[in-house]
């Protein structure tokens, strides 16, 4: 069985993910500067410069972006509040999605055919300039019984 | 949408945080204080994931707000310290963001104060603005078959408090002198318990278990456990993660019964991803076990852990000198309906299963993102009835009022500053014998550690 993940941010090596996830995204020379944009829960539209590579997590993190509750774990895996929703198309062109990411998402409140966790998500060209959800609010996601 | 997540559902079952109705604020004042001139004093009972949320939510959209999170612990965080399991320290990250939270000038920890005790409710409510009721769920039930008072029938949740180092379980210390246990409960709690079990000592030995749960676990005689189900593998509660750990666990193999399994796969076809995807795990493991080396080494573990389902506990059956358990007796029960909502029902049959420690578990269950959902959810409903002048108006004292009753009552409040001077106690003494923390256990001597 293949475990995608890249080894920094495989959850059993659980006394670094914390650490090494602050490290920025190695500055291998010049690169192009690419754009996503993040729709926040309120409906938001927020446009932000990001380096291929670059993990979404981290990019939220380095923007202080005000998304509730995002990043609880800090990106070990283990926490599914750094859900973001991407477009069919985009999803469809990002590599399979790992096994061990697919399991969280399966606990993840309002999961979607083209959710992805924010902490396994790095920048990819085919995402440039393109759409990213933010669940919304979390009173709708939300029914009482 | 697609379909939700299952975790949603299954999980949400009852909100976490609680907001007591204010008293009704006359009329006519309603409207006379705006949040800009009022400072709300708001009192969190609860110092799990629903409290620091709520708090967090509080903090962060009230510029004024002040909020104290009382606890009956010396210690904060609630589950999150003593139940989540040792082994998953990456879940406990979320620590972070609550000491972030405890760290703002406006958020005060109240620990080593019980509610209802120390303190009364309506004392809270007379004073502070509002009080919010986040102190999870206790688990008092017993298991109700007869034979439950023998010695080796454990509630699980209190060994996961021995473990975890709660210190009303710290006297547990369960006697794992027999082969066979068996735990009732095919929920995350059970794969907790029986990955416990069942984990290679050295594995837990980097971990913040307790040093007399290593003690104990070093002696562990326990090669086999079983984890028994009232219905059936489609209705298992356990998730993918966990079921996976215990695939992977070293040294241990599964026990499937390949006849439980069969036909499944067309039966989910339909079925939401979660589920689908669990049950093809479940298949997978147990129809086309691992082929060559892998097969090889786990065929000669020394450990075995499986899956029984359709039973339900009638009675423990006690050894031949009563003094012990020695097995249980199970009702052979066969499904109506089908789906997540089939019901188990008695066949009439029983079968007799030999084992020398069972476990039960009952409670409700959560997880950590949806209390965040509802701790977010009752910081809203809060913040929105300040706004519209629902809350009682006028100021209140907060805690200055309620400090002078604890001190009359003999009880020492500890502080997040006191917190942490044992939080980095507890690093120091781990640090020592490779452990990410060694927990304290005893509240004397944590007062003690604090100058009280
Ligand atoms: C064994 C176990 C393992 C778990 N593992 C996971 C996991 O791996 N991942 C996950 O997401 N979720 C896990 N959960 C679920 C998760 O822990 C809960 O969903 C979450 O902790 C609930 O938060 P809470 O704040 O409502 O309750 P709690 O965490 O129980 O917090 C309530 C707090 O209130 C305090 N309190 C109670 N009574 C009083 C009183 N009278 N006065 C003052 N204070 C009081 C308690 O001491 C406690 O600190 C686990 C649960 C259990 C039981
Ligand atoms: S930050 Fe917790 S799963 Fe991504």
């Amino acid at each position: 069985m293949a475990w995608l993940l890249p080894a920094r941010l495989q959850p059993w090596r659980m006394f670094s993910t914390s650490r090494l996830l602050q490290d920025e995204v190695q500055d291998s020379g010049p690169q192009q500067q690419l754009t996503v944009n993040f729709i926040d829960h309120l409906g938001k539209k927020i446009t932000v410069p990001v380096k291929e590579g670059q993990n979404m997590l981290q990019l939220v993190q380095k923007h202080s972006l005000n998304f509730p509750g995002f990043g609880a774990c800090k990106g070990s895996l283990a926490c599914c509040t750094c859900h973001l929703i991407l477009d069919k198309e985009v999803f469809q062109k990002l590599d399979p999605v790992s096994e061990n990411e697919l399991d969280m998402l399966d606990l993840t409140c309002g999961v979607t055919a083209t959710s992805r966790l924010g902490c396994q998500l790095c920048m990819t060209k085919d995402m440039d300039k393109q759409n990213i959800w933010v669940p919304k609010g979390v009173t709708e996601s939300y029914t009482p019984q | 949408m697609a379909p939700r997540g299952w975790g949603c559902w299954r999980w949400a079952a009852q909100p976490r945080a609680r907001l007591l109705s204010p008293a009704a604020a006359p009329l006519g004042f309603r409207q006379l204080l705006s949040t800009v001139e009022l400072v709300p004093h708001i009192c969190v009972v609860g110092s799990g994931p629903a409290g620091f949320y709520t708090a967090q939510h509080l903090l962060k959209h009230h510029p004024q707000a002040r909020v104290d999170i009382y606890e009956k612990q010396v210690v904060p965080f609630g589950l999150v310290r003593f139940g989540v399991a040792p082994d998953h320290p990456e879940v406990k990250n979320v620590i972070n963001t609550f000491t972030q939270t405890a760290h703002s000038t406006r958020c005060a920890f109240r620990g080593n104060v019980t509610v209802g005790r120390d303190v009364s409710v309506s004392e809270l409510r007379d004073a502070y603005h509002a009080v919010v009721l986040s102190y999870g769920a206790e688990d008092h039930r017993t298991l109700g078959i007869p034979g439950e008072e023998l010695p080796g029938v454990l509630s699980a949740r209190a060994f996961v408090g021995w473990y975890n180092g709660l210190p009303e379980n710290h006297k547990l210390t369960p006697n794992l002198n027999c082969d066979t246990a068996l735990i009732l409960g095919q929920g995350n709690v059970a794969l907790d318990v029986a990955r416990i079990l069942l984990t290679p000592i050295e594995l837990l030995e980097k971990t913040d278990i307790t040093a007399d749960a290593l003690r104990v676990l070093r002696q562990s005689q326990v090669k086999r456990v079983w984890i028994v189900g009232r219905r059936g593998p489609l209705q298992v509660a356990f998730t993918i993660k966990e079921l996976r750990e215990m695939i992977h666990l070293p040294r241990s193999q599964a026990l499937l019964d390949p006849a439980d399994f069969e036909g499944l796969e067309d039966l989910i076809k339909e079925a939401p991803r979660p589920r689908k995807r669990l049950t093809e795990l479940l298949v997978q493991t147990a129809l086309k076990p691992p082929k060559g080396e892998k097969a090889d080494g786990k065929a000669e573990a020394p450990r075995a852990w499986g899956l029984r389902f359709l039973r339900s506990p009638l009675k423990v059956l006690p050894s031949p000198d009563g003094g012990r358990v020695a097995g249980i007796r199970l009702a052979v029960m066969k499904l109506e309906g089908s789906g997540e909502n089939a019901q188990a029902v008695p066949t009439g049959a029983v079968e007799d299963v030999p084992c020398g420690l069972v476990w039960w578990f009952k409670s409700p269950s959560g997880v950590i993102a949806t209390t965040m959902n509802d701790g977010f959810l009752t910081g809203q409903v809060l913040l929105q009835d300040l706004e519209e002048g629902v809350l009682p108006i006028g100021p209140k004292p907060g805690y200055s009022s309620i400090e002078p009753l604890l001190k009359n009552r003999g009880v020492q409040p500890v502080s997040f500053e006191d917190w942490e001077k044992l939080d980095a106690e507890e690093v120091a003494q781990g640090q020592a014998a490779g452990k990410p923390r060694e927990k304290l256990v005893d509240p004397q001597q944590m007062l003690q550690l604090i100058g009280h």
